[in-house]
């Protein structure tokens, strides 16, 4: 319990901390309607419309979602990130090494109960290596990406986040530009507005 | 849609090709892995402080997954309560219901039993 209240301790002094910094103003519309609190949330955590997109993918169509109930899977999501990166780097520490790796984030879905994620995560894992090591096709977009295994140097990670996000928080554009064409049957979602129901 | 090819057998349909590789930006993962690090670091037995380039790649996918599942349990109480709305106590239900999801009962309780579920919010209502 002691754990979790530092965690919300840090999570609250982020908040503040990124409030000072200038938030994307698309974060702020996106959380117009909660309290300063979870504005702070939003702009330290996901972007709600890719948020939506996944879980308009899992239930039916024509269902709606109140904007209380993605605050709140939103809040739920950066939770379970946080809480899989400590175990992994306690698990890490344990063995010595100062880099958190996929497999210690295995090791950690295991130790926290998800054994239902770990052989999807551990084939999504070697497939992804796969797909890094070949440069047929794939090489323009994953080339910025460190090697396999390598330990990143805290300035090298700063200037790769700075130069990964661009300032209109649309990331996914971005992603989407540099390596996939747009397929013309995604006409299933509303960008425009992503909390219109 | 290439880029749904190699994991078109691991999972239905898998990720549109409108998302691009990652349905999350990796950079936010990050920022939520380095926050929850530090804080593991700052512990007695310390941690792990720095974060391999595949790393958030992985967590994104997990993150996915994750809400994946969470949003179909939510989706199952939406259907108990004979609603096509999804509401937040719906959310609220699907943690409480499922012994995995534990350590969400402190994010869902914190907002119920605070001041912001009283006022400030447009209630259950559907947008």
């Amino acid at each position: 319990m002691g754990r979790k209240a530092k965690r919300c301790a840090g999570k609250k002094d982020d908040g503040r901390e990124e409030k000072v910094a200038a938030a994307p103003a698309a974060e702020g519309a996106s959380s117009s309607s909660s309290d300063g609190e979870g504005a702070g949330t939003a702009a330290t955590g996901l972007p709600m419309a890719n948020l939506v997109r996944l879980m308009r993918q899992v239930i039916p169509k024509g269902v709606k979602i109140s904007s209380r109930a993605k605050d709140l899977t939103h809040d739920c999501a950066v939770e379970f990130v946080g809480f899989l990166a400590g175990e992994a780097s306690e698990l890490a520490r344990a063995q010595h090494r100062r880099t958190i790796s996929p497999e210690d984030f295995t090791r950690s879905l295991q130790a926290l109960g998800f054994d239902d994620y770990v052989r999807p995560m551990s084939t999504y894992i070697s497939r992804y290596r796969e797909q890094a090591t070949s440069p047929a096709g794939y090489s323009g977009g994953f080339a910025r990406r460190p090697p396999p295994r390598a330990t990143a140097a805290p300035c090298v990670s700063d200037e790769e986040t700075r130069s990964r996000v661009p300032p209109h928080g649309e990331h996914g554009d971005g992603w989407r530009t540099s390596v996939n064409t747009p397929a013309p049957g995604g006409h299933g979602y509303d960008y425009t507005s992503p909390d219109n129901m | 849609m290439r880029q749904a090819r190699p994991y078109s057998g691991i999972f239905c349909g898998g990720v549109s090709a409108r998302t691009g590789p990652h349905a999350l930006p990796l950079a936010r993962i990050k920022k939520i892995m380095k926050r929850s690090a530090g804080e593991a670091a700052a512990a007695a037995d310390g941690g792990a402080r720095m974060i391999s380039g595949e790393a958030p790649v992985v967590f994104s996918k997990a993150c996915e997954l994750f809400v994946a599942e969470l949003t179909r349990r939510a989706w199952a109480a939406t259907l108990d309560g004979k609603r096509r709305t999804v509401h937040r106590e719906d959310v609220a239900t699907a943690v409480h219901n499922t012994d995995l999801f534990d350590f969400l009962v402190d994010v869902v309780t914190a907002d119920t039993a605070g001041g912001t579920g009283g006022g400030g919010h447009d209630g259950n209502g559907a947008l």
